[in-house]
């Protein structure tokens, strides 16, 4: 991002800026993550707990029949299994570092990632410890829709 | 974060302000002032990062911030979208004389200060008292400013001695690193190089003062040539169908640190580079490090100082050569092509001797001295 310039734009920008948010709402990790759900719930039978899903941070967190919260991790690539795990300021995500993270921003009532739900949750890995904490990516191939699961921790 | 109709109100708002300033500037082919409200998009390629409107509010001397949209997206850096919004943010509060308070409308996710912004200052570290009330102090600008430049801890300490000594202001600093000036390595070379790094920075020597301001284009040129050696390596060519191509958004993950006692700056690097402008053919591999002392030097110069030089290289193979993983260069401009054969054999055997490389820029001392002198005079038109 060596080169990202400023510009004042003119009314087409405004336009073009403004379709491209109407239309693009469906990404491919939208996809990936409805794909995620269906696998959570109907092959991990994980229950799903109340969670706003930030842009940054978890995609969606459940709970195991232990009642122990599970952070599922969806990916839409064709990047094979722990190779998607994007690598971030704060560690790769599913290690300790980058779930404890996290979880204090969802406790930050200035962050991106707080809201009251997602404080609770926040405060519940902290309370138990981020290394107590299960991890599961479920990858999804687009070329081939297959799934597959993997528990990082 | 803000909600999908928190962003469709601000796109509208944003679009009210681009007719406007199409209306009262574009159209009428004027320029506003800085107390008149003025729409900025920041994209890389076809990607936007932040929507902006700003203005300088002259009642309360702060920037008045009425839309401020921020996308992250994926495929780049955390918080990207945010660094951009504020680093802008930042240097425009510097830029309109304010008091780099920063105000955000109640246009602006409520009247707050954007929840992005809150991630990056959390990240750095820096603790906003005012987020609900949509205010950034003076203070946590000024940290925040320093934390996006992204100066040492070195470097930072040498800035707040000076900020606290009464020589320059730490964000004039970091204006002159953010508006392109100087890039961070070549900052962190004068800052940390030289005794009066202030002199430079602020470009106080008028050409009458001849050696203060022989002294400041000698920094301002040295530092030139490192920063030369820095985009060299930094560069990555990539390939299309047969042909070479820059890609202006990627880079090689390269560190640089910077030696002060011998004006020397210290290369990593997790991927294998080509070293340049050097005879042979060498990479610079993962584990190693290449330690570059910076002599922008003319011939004539060469030849009176390379003695001294060489002293300097022997403490400088003395410091960091403990291994094979370590190689020594001797970066001087393309004038040494000037310098007689017989002296070039001897100052050639004598740097093989210590088994120093000689890395030879393109750059030549007219033209390094020429981007020194007009960098000094953007400097020295920049708010003091």
């Amino acid at each position: 991002m060596s080169q990202c310039c400023g510009k004042i734009p003119g009314e087409d920008d405004c336009e073009a800026i403004k379709s491209s948010i109407v239309q693009g709402n469906t990404f491919q990790g939208d996809i990936g993550e409805r794909v995620a759900a269906e696998v959570a719930t109907e092959r991990l039978n994980l229950t799903p707990e109340f969670f706003d899903p930030p842009k940054n941070g978890f995609d969606s967190v459940y709970r195991d029949r232990a009642g122990r919260l599970v952070i599922v991790e969806s990916k839409f690539t064709e990047k094979s299994g722990l190779s998607s795990l994007a690598m971030t300021n704060h560690g790769r995500q599913g290690s300790v570092e980058w779930v404890e993270y996290n979880a204090r921003l969802m406790c930050d009532p200035t962050s991106s990632r707080y809201t009251p739900d997602n404080a609770k949750i926040g405060a519940e890995i902290l309370r138990v410890g981020a290394e107590n904490v299960s991890v599961v990516l479920i990858h999804t191939d687009p070329s081939t829709l297959n799934t597959e699961t993997q528990k990082i921790r | 974060m803000p909600t999908s109709e928190e962003v469709l109100d601000g796109l509208e708002i944003f679009k009210k302000h681009v007719k406007e300033y199409g209306d009262n500037f574009r159209k009428r082919n004027k320029l506003p002032k800085n107390y008149d409200f003025r729409p900025y998009r920041w994209c890389s390629r076809d990607i936007v990062f932040s929507l902006l409107v700003v203005r300088h509010n002259r009642r309360g001397n702060y920037l008045e911030v009425d839309v401020c949209l921020i996308a992250n997206p994926p495929q780049y850096v955390e918080n990207s979208g945010a660094r951009v919004a504020l680093g802008f943010l930042l240097s425009e509060a510097y830029k309109c004389g304010g008091t780099m308070e920063i105000v955000f409308s109640k246009n602006v996710e409520g009247g707050r200060v954007p929840a992005y912004i809150c991630d990056l200052a959390i990240d750095m570290g820096v603790k906003l008292k005012y987020v609900f009330e949509g205010h950034i102090t003076p203070l946590e600008a000024r940290l925040l400013y320093l934390g996006l430049a992204g100066f040492s801890e070195k470097a930072k300490n040498k800035i707040m001695k000076m900020a606290v000594d009464g020589l320059i202001s730490p964000e004039r600093v970091c204006f002159l690193m953010m508006g392109g000036v100087w890039s961070l390595p070549e900052a962190e070379s004068i800052i940390l190089g030289t005794g009066h790094p202030e002199r430079t920075l602020q470009s106080m020597s008028e050409p009458e003062d001849r050696h203060l301001f022989l002294n400041d284009l000698m920094v301002s040129s040295t530092a030139i040539l490192g920063g030369a050696l820095d985009r060299k390596l930094l560069r990555v060519e990539l390939t299309d169908n047969g042909k070479i191509i820059e890609s202006e958004d990627y880079e090689s993950p390269l560190s640089i640190e910077f030696d002060p006692v011998f004006f020397a700056k210290i290369y990593r690097s997790d991927t294998e580079l080509i070293i340049p402008w050097i005879n042979e053919n060498h990479l610079l591999s993962s584990g190693m490090q290449m330690v570059v002392m910076v002599r922008a030097r003319s011939d004539s110069e060469v030849q009176k100082y390379f003695l001294k030089d060489l002293d300097g290289l022997k403490k400088l193979i003395a410091k960091y050569r403990k291994d094979q993983t370590t190689m020594i260069f001797y970066l001087i401009p393309r004038d040494y092509e000037d310098v007689p054969q017989s002296v070039k054999e001897k100052i050639q055997e004598q740097l093989d001797g210590e088994g120093v490389y000689l890395m030879i820029a393109p750059e030549s001392m007219a033209s390094l001295n020429k981007e020194a002198i007009h960098r000094l005079e953007t400097g020295r038109r920049t708010r003091q």
